[in-house]
Parts: structure tokens; C-alpha cells; sequence
């Protein structure tokens, strides 16, 4: 009886052959937010240091950009993957 | 093994033997005292008939509720597919809408710092003429972007 219990995981293949898999996250999105950049230690010229400002908020707006895109796509993921799951 | 053989076929041998079950039952059951009487070479096998015709006509009716089981676990499986289909399809359309969504905001972020920066280029000479940054100013903001954690003044 006891072999016979090695044949169970065949009754599955049904269940992998049709379930749908959730999506992968697109390569992306799926970067992390790089640091926010520093100033060089002995910078007297305020022009530098609001340059090095300037590129943190850029990279500030792309990050949040990056995670709205990340919760839009997950949202929207969802709803396919629960339609199709159903 | 039976699933290289068609459908169709498999089909029409289990009507045969269900039919052939049915049709033989009616005639042991009902008609064969009759038939015995312009045929009796049948009367010996009188019951093996009826046995076989009972047994046939089980066996029909076993197959035909297997097949009709399997008709419809192999129709739920389809639509299970065709729904896993229609889903991969949405949602490589999703990925695509999303990221393309995505690197145009980033493209604009990106031509964004560009004009703030050569607008603070414009103004270069002016703004580092009339103001130093004294040492702590960036030290305060190095430590702000790399999130240091320090102690509190007070």
C-alpha cells in the first residue's frame, strides 16, 4: 500500500497543467531606489551643493514613480489573477 | 492507453456494448421463452444469455457514466486552460502598459533635472559670489541623504 502513496503527487499534474501563475515583476520595476548622492566634503560653491539637491529630487520622483507603477501593476495583476482563479 | 484510442470510437463501442446489454436483457428476460420454442438449440444456454446480456448491460452502463466523468473533468480542464490563456495574455499586456507608462515618467523625471541644472548653471557665478556654504551645511545634508542616525541635540 505504502508504494502506492508514491503515485499520489500524479494526481496533481491536472492542477499544475491549468493554474495560472501570478506574473513576475517586470525587471523595472523590480530595481531597488539608488542612494540619494552626497556633496563633497569641502564644497564652498552653493551652485554644487543644490546641484547635488536637484539630482536627489530626481532621483526622489523617480522612486515614488517607480513604486505608483509598482502598486498600479500589482493592483491590476491582481484582478486578472483573481478573474482567472475564479 | 485508452487515451491513444479517439474518442469517437471508444464512444461507439460503449454504446454498442450498452446497446447490445439493453437489447439482449429485453430479449433473455422477456422474449427468449418465446423464441426457444421455434429455436430450441437456444434452451441450454437460456441463462448464460440472460447472465451475459445483464453483464453487458452493467458494464454499458459503468463505461457510459466513466466516459461521460471524464467528458467532464477533460471540459472543466479546457476552460481552466483557456482561462490561464486569456490571463498570461491580460497580463503581459499589463506589464507592458505599466512599464512603458513608467519609463516615460521616469524620461521625463530625468530631462527635468537637466533643465534644473543648467538653470543653476546659468545662475552659477552669481549665487557662489555672494554665498559660502560653511562645512557643517553639508555635512547636515551628506548625513540627511545617507539617513545617518544621530543624537539629538536637546
Amino acid at each position: 500500500m505504502k508504494p502506492l502513496t508514491l503515485l499520489a503527487p500524479l494526481l496533481l499534474t491536472g492542477c499544475l497543467a491549468t493554474a495560472p501563475k501570478f506574473p513576475d515583476l517586470p525587471a523595472d520595476i523590480a530595481l531597488a531606489c539608488p542612494e540619494l548622492k552626497t556633496t563633497e566634503k569641502n564644497t564652498e560653491e552653493i551652485s554644487k551643493l543644490l546641484d547635488t539637491v536637484v539630482q536627489n529630487y530626481g532621483t526622489y520622483y523617480e522612486c515614488r514613480v517607480k513604486v505608483d507603477a509598482f502598486i498600479e501593476w500589482h493592483r491590476q495583476q491582481k484582478e486578472v489573477y483573481d478573474k482567472a482563479t475564479k | 492507453m485508452l487515451s491513444f484510442v479517439p474518442d469517437s470510437f471508444l464512444l461507439g463501442i460503449i454504446h454498442l456494448i450498452l446497446a447490445v446489454g439493453v437489447v439482449g436483457s429485453l430479449v433473455s428476460f422477456f422474449l427468449l421463452h418465446r423464441l426457444v420454442r421455434w429455436f430450441p438449440a437456444l434452451a441450454p444456454y437460456h441463462l448464460l444469455i440472460q447472465i451475459v446480456s445483464i453483464a453487458l448491460l452493467v458494464l454499458g452502463v459503468y463505461f457510459k457514466g466513466g466516459f461521460d466523468t471524464e467528458a467532464s473533468w477533460r471540459e472543466k480542464v479546457r476552460i481552466a486552460e483557456e482561462k490561464a490563456r486569456i490571463a498570461e495574455e491580460q497580463a503581459r499586456v499589463v506589464n507592458e502598459v505599466v512599464v512603458t507608462k513608467y519609463r516615460d515618467k521616469v524620461k521625463t523625471i530625468k530631462e527635468q533635472v537637466i533643465v534644473y541644472q543648467d538653470r543653476i548653471k546659468e545662475v552659477e557665478k552669481v549665487i557662489d559670489k555672494d554665498c559660502k556654504v560653511a562645512p557643517q551645511v553639508i555635512d547636515i545634508h551628506n548625513d540627511a541623504a545617507k539617513n545617518v542616525k544621530k543624537e539629538t541635540t536637546k
